[in-house]
C-alpha cells in the first residue's frame, strides 16, 4: 500500500524529468543545426568580403580612395563580427560584447585602424570564412545524409534507375532496390544520428567558443571600456553636485535668504514706528510674522528636496506613498518585491526619479492621473512613472537630464518615452546585489 | 533727496522703498534690473542709487557691473551696493570706478533703518560707507605691499573707521579720543600712505582705496 502510494506519487515526476530532457536535447541540437546552417551562409558571405575589400583597398592604395575602401571594408567586417556575436551568443546563452573604440574626434580611419578590435575582426572572418566554413559544410553535409537515410521508405523510388522501372539508389557498398531494403537504411541512420547530434554540437560549442574568444573583448579592452565609463559618469556626478550647489544656492538667496531680509527690515521700521504710530507698528509687525513662517515653508521645502526626511526614516515604500499623496494627480502606487533591501543610494535615487516625474506629469502633461510602479527585479531595482498625459516631455530638460546623471552614476539607466499625444513613462533601472 | 532702488526681489524692493520714503526720500525709480536701472539713472539723474549685486539674468555681479556702467556715464553718481555676502573683490571694483560717493554694504544692515539711511545719505554727500563686516575682514588679510606697516595699530583703526565712511568727530566719539587726536592720526595716514593734498573727501576715499588694494 505504502508502495504504491509511493509509486504514484514518484512516476509522473520521473515522467516529467525524462520528457524534459528530452525536449532539452531536441531544443539544442535544433539549436546547433541552426547554428552551423547559418556559420555556413556567413562565412560564405565573409570571404567574399574580405577578398573584394582587401583587393580593392590594396588595389586603389596609390589613389586615395583605397583608403576610403579600407575603412568602408573595416566597418563591413565590424557587421558581419556583430552578426557572428550575436548568432555565437545565442548558442552560448551569453552574449558577446563588441567593444570598439569611439569614433572621438579623430580621423575616423586612424580611429579604425588603430583599434585592435578590427584587426581581431579581421582574422577571425579570414578564418571563419576558411575554417569555419569547411566546419559548417561537414556538419551540416552530415546533418541532410543521416536524415534522408532515416526517411529513405519515403523518396528512394523518386531516383529513376535506367535499368529497372522502379527507382534504385546505389549507396556504393549498399543498392537500394526496395521499400524494405530501404527500411535497412533508415535503422543506419537511426544509429548515426545521435553521432551526428554529438559531432553537431562539438562543432557549435567549439565554434562558438573561438568566436567568443577572438570577437570579445580582452580583459584589457573590457578595462579600457569600464575605465571610459567610469570616468565619463564620475564627471557627470561632480558636475551634476556643482548644479545641484547652485541650485541650492540660488534657492535660498531668492527665499529664505530674502524674506529673512525683508522681516529684518519690518522688524527695524516695526521698533522706529512703535513710539509715533503704534497701529502702523502693529500691522509691520503682524507683516514681519508672516515674512518668517514663509521663511520657515521655504527652507522646510529644501531640505526636503536635499534629503527627504520621510525616506531614511521609514525606506522607500513609504516614501514613494507620501509622494503620491502629496501629488496634485490621483496617483496609484505599485510596490513589488523587497524594494527596502537595497542601497540607500539606489533607493534614493529611485525617491528622485519619481518625485521630478511626477512633478513634470502634474505640470506640464495634462494628464488626469499618473501611476507609479516600483519593483524589486532580479538585477536591481526599477521605478516606473506612467501619465496619461500629453506627452511630447523633453528628455534632455535639465531635470531629467540631472536624474539621468544620478541614476548613470549608480550604472543604472533612465529611460524617458513620450511620443507627443502620450502617454509620458518615465522608468529608471538601477542595478544592486 | 531722489533715490533709485534696483533690487530683483519685490518683497526686499518694497520694504527699501517704505524705509527710504518713511525717511523723507523721494523714490524716482524702483527698478528690477540692471537694464532698467541704467535707463532710470540717465531719465531721473537721482541724488543716490541703492543696487542689489545679484540681478537677473545670471545672478551673479551684474549689480556691480550696472553700477560701474552707471558711473562710467555718470561720473561720481552716488552708488550704495547691496550684498547678501562680502566680496572684497566687488567692493573694490566699485571704488577705483571713480571718486568717492560709493557704499558697499550687507543686506542685513537695513534692520537698522536709522544706520541704514545715515548710510545712503553719506554716500549720497560723497562719503564712503563699507561694511564694518568688510572691513573687519580686510584687517585679517595679508599685506602684500607692506605700505600698512607702516601704520600704527591706532592709526589702523582710525583708517578702518574711516572706510566704514565715519566722519572726525564720529571716529573720535568712538575710540573715546579728542577730535583733534584724530585729525593727528588721519593726517599721519595721508602722509605715511603718500596721498596728494587735495580735496579732503576725496583724500579719505583715496586712503581707504590704498588700504584695499594693498591688502589683495
Amino acid at each position: 500500500m505504502a508502495m504504491n502510494e509511493a509509486e504514484t506519487v514518484h512516476m509522473p515526476a520521473a515522467s516529467t524529468a525524462s520528457s524534459w530532457r528530452i525536449s532539452t536535447l531536441a531544443a539544442t541540437a535544433g539549436r546547433d543545426f541552426v547554428y552551423l546552417l547559418a556559420v555556413f551562409c556567413v562565412s560564405i558571405i565573409e570571404l567574399v568580403v574580405w577578398i573584394t575589400g582587401f583587393a580593392l583597398t590594396i588595389g586603389l592604395l596609390v589613389l586615395i580612395i583605397g583608403l576610403f575602401v579600407w575603412v568602408a571594408t573595416a566597418y563591413t567586417f565590424r557587421g558581419l563580427a556583430t552578426i557572428d556575436r550575436r548568432l555565437a551568443g545565442w548558442v552560448r546563452g551569453k552574449p558577446i560584447p563588441g567593444v570598439y573604440r569611439p569614433p572621438g574626434d579623430r580621423a575616423r580611419f586612424r580611429t579604425v585602424t588603430t583599434d585592435p578590435q578590427t584587426w581581431k575582426d579581421f582574422g577571425w572572418i579570414v578564418l571563419n570564412s576558411i575554417f569555419g566554413f569547411a566546419l559548417a559544410t561537414i556538419a551540416v553535409t552530415a546533418t541532410v545524409v543521416v536524415i534522408s537515410y532515416i526517411v529513405m521508405p519515403l523518396w528512394w523510388w523518386a531516383i529513376p534507375d535506367p535499368h529497372t522501372q522502379y527507382g534504385t539508389l546505389n549507396l556504393g557498398i549498399y543498392t537500394v532496390t526496395s521499400t524494405g531494403k530501404a527500411f535497412v537504411t533508415t535503422a543506419i541512420g537511426l544509429v548515426l544520428a545521435p553521432l551526428v547530434v554529438l559531432l553537431n554540437h562539438g562543432f557549435a560549442a567549439g565554434h562558438a567558443a573561438t568566436a567568443a574568444f577572438i570577437l570579445g573583448p580582452s580583459e584589457r579592452q573590457r578595462l579600457n571600456a569600464r575605465v571610459r565609463e567610469l570616468a565619463s559618469t564620475r564627471a557627470d556626478v561632480v558636475v551634476a553636485a556643482n548644479e545641484q550647489l547652485e541650485r541650492i544656492e540660488r534657492d535660498l538667496h531668492d527665499g529664505a535668504q530674502a524674506r529673512l531680509v525683508a522681516l529684518a527690515m519690518e522688524l527695524g521700521m516695526a521698533e522706529e514706528e512703535m513710539s509715533n504710530d503704534p497701529d502702523a507698528a502693529r500691522e509691520t509687525v503682524r507683516k514681519a510674522r508672516d515674512e518668517a513662517l514663509n521663511a520657515l515653508g521655504e527652507l522646510r521645502d529644501l531640505s526636503r528636496g536635499l534629503r527627504p526626511a520621510l525616506l531614511q526614516d521609514r525606506g522607500l515604500g513609504t516614501a514613494i506613498e507620501d509622494l503620491a499623496q502629496r501629488s496634485a494627480l490621483p496617483v496609484a502606487v505599485t510596490l513589488t518585491g523587497s524594494i527596502e533591501r537595497t542601497p540607500e543610494s539606489v533607493q534614493t535615487a529611485a525617491y528622485f526619479v519619481v518625485a521630478e516625474a511626477l512633478t513634470n506629469a502634474a505640470k506640464h502633461s495634462e494628464a488626469a492621473g499618473a501611476r507609479v510602479s516600483v519593483e524589486r527585479t532580479a538585477t536591481g531595482l526599477a521605478a516606473t512613472v506612467t501619465d496619461d498625459g500629453k506627452g511630447g516631455a523633453n528628455p534632455n530638460g535639465s531635470g531629467l537630464t540631472g536624474l539621468q546623471k544620478r541614476v548613470r552614476a549608480l550604472d543604472g539607466r533612465l529611460d524617458v518615452i513620450s511620443p507627443p499625444g502620450g502617454p509620458t513613462v518615465v522608468r529608471a533601472e538601477i542595478p544592486c546585489e | 533727496m531722489r533715490v533709485i532702488i534696483c533690487e530683483d526681489h519685490a518683497l526686499v524692493r518694497d520694504g527699501l522703498e517704505r524705509l527710504l520714503g518713511n525717511h523723507g526720500f523721494d523714490v524716482a525709480a524702483s527698478v528690477d534690473s540692471a537694464g532698467a536701472f541704467l535707463a532710470a539713472v540717465k531719465r531721473e539723474r537721482p541724488d543716490v542709487c541703492v543696487v542689489d549685486v545679484r540681478l537677473p539674468p545670471s545672478f551673479t555681479d551684474e549689480g556691480i557691473r550696472a553700477a560701474i556702467e552707471a558711473r562710467h556715464q555718470v561720473p561720481g553718481l552716488p552708488i550704495l551696493i547691496l550684498s547678501q555676502y562680502v566680496e572684497q573683490t566687488y567692493a573694490r571694483e566699485l571704488l577705483t570706478s571713480g571718486e568717492g560717493g560709493v557704499g558697499y554694504l550687507l543686506k542685513d544692515r537695513v534692520a537698522d533703518p536709522k544706520q541704514f539711511v545715515d548710510a545712503v545719505r553719506r554716500v549720497a554727500d560723497g562719503g564712503t560707507a563699507l561694511d564694518p563686516e568688510a572691513v573687519a575682514r580686510l584687517l585679517g588679510r595679508p599685506d602684500r605691499e607692506g605700505r600698512l606697516e607702516l601704520l600704527t595699530p591706532r592709526e589702523r583703526e582710525v583708517l578702518s573707521l574711516m572706510a566704514e565712511g565715519r566722519s572726525n568727530s564720529a571716529i573720535a566719539e568712538l575710540i573715546v579720543v579728542s577730535e583733534r587726536a584724530v585729525e593727528k592720526h588721519v593726517s599721519n595716514i595721508f602722509w605715511k600712505l603718500d596721498l596728494p593734498a587735495t580735496g579732503k573727501d576725496h583724500r579719505r576715499v583715496l586712503a581707504v582705496l590704498a588700504w584695499l588694494q594693498a591688502s589683495d
